[in-house]
């Protein structure tokens, strides 16, 4: 897939797909409006294993992970992966840690797959804790391009978790968790 | 500060908070985008774009509760056009009404923006009232009328004394009082509407809007309230929605030259009412058109004979004869008076 870096207001440097961008140079994120000034063209290649800050998460440090499954024509194509309660990010990252070769296919190294594990937030009535990896496992989901089981999985989990979930340990409270 | 705020409640409850904290934060933007591909006529991709806008505050408790007391006592022939005006006061809030193209109102206090066309047509039966002492019997108003007015004199004031039951004269306007109670007493007989005609598919943004905006304008006089509305579906022809596209589309004139007015008016007649999507069917049509053909050939006989024919039968005759002087009287009461009369 292919992305662009680009600057916005605040001197930022963004990385998102070129179609977000030009929307985003509509809600006042470049100097130009309608403009996006392309600082480089990227392929998803260039960012993967990119070392990351992220908010409200316990790692001090984590990794762009290849994810085979993110659409181009839908949000900036970077993705939060939450593996504890998506399905889709569970099973995206259980297959690079099952799979030595699909790691060295895109430069992943095991450092920055291997120690992460899904951090449990929400408990679920049914689903526990990480009710994504329950879903995977009661479904005996096989990769992240298990289509149908996945969709099957994300219908379980995400109403249930939206609208029974309750956040047991938030995220950026987790240090003293 | 926010340690534990989050803890052990509903993520439907925190999801809103966590982004307001995301963003206070600033480790978070907001962004829109559509929510599938969308592609203008002109063929390129379509972006969400935050404009200045101004809204209509639909929604609003205490004109919302008018527009449903409204609501409630017009009619609107069908439950389902009914029920379908119930949910859409139900959901309906801020509707973002203005517009830098195209044909409206200006703003008065913004006159960069327009006031797009369904919140803009609404109570504009209004004029039509005095419509036939403005515009001197023409089209385009560009005659004098009889009663001196020239266009530059209608300014606000002049058409608030004319729709409100109590604004003062408008003295600087240079019209007589005289012409004004005129127009005035026109637009107070006349005014409410009756009955509006309308598309089912305008039940969710401008019929809606007609009935708030009635009830923000006139909001105590509720005898200028719309009284009825009427929806219909949208027609079928031959049983396909119409598409220019597919060569499935036929316009009024077309159908009068193939199947004649009366052949048209037999045809619509069996087409359907009400809220569903009539059907217009060209066998149906062409049908019409030869059961009329037998039926004047018929009639044209038996009124040639008459002479020879027995009293009873003379009103139906009579009937026929007006019939045939060609002016339909209504092809269902024909058809009735002929079922009475028949030996």
């Amino acid at each position: 897939m292919k992305y662009i870096a680009f600057e916005n207001t605040s001197g930022e440097i963004f990385i998102s797909t070129e179609r977000s961008a030009k929307n985003m140079a509509f809600q006042g994120f470049t100097k130009v409006e309608g403009k996006v000034d392309v600082l480089v063209q990227l392929s998803g290649n260039d960012i993967l294993g990119a070392a990351l800050k992220a908010p409200l998460t316990k790692y001090d440090k984590i990794y762009t992970l290849p994810m085979l499954t993110i659409k181009e024509d839908k949000g900036t194509g970077v993705v939060t992966s939450v593996p504890s309660d998506s399905p889709d990010d569970y099973a995206a990252l259980v297959d690079l840690k099952k799979k030595q070769p699909f790691r060295e296919k895109y430069g992943i190294t095991d450092e920055m797959v291997l120690p992460f594990e899904p951090v449990p937030i929400i408990e679920v009535p049914e689903f526990g804790k990480l009710s994504a990896v329950t879903a995977y496992e009661k479904l005996k989901i096989q990769s992240q391009n298990d289509k149908e089981k996945l969709a099957e999985a994300k219908e379980m989990v995400y109403l249930k978790g939206f609208y029974d979930g309750v956040s047991f340990c938030v995220v950026f409270y987790v240090r003293s968790c | 500060m926010l340690v534990g705020e989050f803890k052990g409640r509903k993520i439907q409850d925190i999801k809103k908070l966590l982004q307001k904290f995301l963003l206070e934060s600033n480790e978070a933007v907001v962004y829109y985008e559509p929510e599938k591909t969308v592609v203008s006529r002109s063929g390129e991709e379509c972006v969400v774009a935050l404009c200045d806008q101004w809204y209509l505050v639909y929604g609003e408790e205490k004109w919302k509760a008018q527009a449903e007391k409204l609501l409630e006592r017009m009619n609107t022939y069908h439950d389902e056009v009914k029920k379908n005006f119930q949910s859409c006061l139900n959901w309906l809030h801020e509707y973002a009404c203005s517009r830098t193209y195209g044909l409206g109102t200006r703003l008065p206090w913004d006159e960069q923006w327009l006031i797009e066309s369904l919140s803009d047509s609404t109570i504009y039966n209004a004029y039509y009232t005095v419509a036939h002492l403005l515009q001197g019997g023409t089209f385009k108003g560009d005659k004098s009328n009889a009663l001196g007015i020239k266009p530059e004199q209608l300014t606000p004031e002049v058409w608030d004394y004319i729709f409100f039951k109590n604004a003062p004269f408008p003295s600087k306007a240079g019209i007589k009082k005289e012409s004004l109670d005129l127009m005035k007493r026109e637009f107070d007989y006349w005014y409410s509407v009756d009955l509006r005609v309308s598309g089912k598919d305008l039940i969710q943004n401008h019929l809606t809007f007609y009935l708030y905006n009635h009830c923000a304008i006139w909001p105590d006089e509720e005898d200028k309230w719309p009284i009825g509305i009427r929806c219909n579906g949208h027609l079928m022809l031959n049983s396909a929605k119409m598409s220019k596209s597919e060569g499935n589309f036929l316009t009024l004139s077309e159908a009068v030259e193939k199947f004649s007015a009366d052949g048209m008016r037999l045809c619509l007649a069996d087409a359907g009412d009400s809220i569903e999507d009539a059907n217009f069917v060209e066998s149906m049509a062409d049908a019409g058109i030869l059961r009329l053909y037998t039926f004047i050939e018929w009639v044209k006989e038996i009124v040639a004979n008459k002479d020879s024919l027995r009293y009873k039968n003379a009103y139906f005759v009579l009937f026929l004869n007006v019939w045939i002087s060609g002016r339909v009287l209504g092809i269902r009461l024909m058809i009735k008076c002929l079922k009475v009369k028949l030996i």
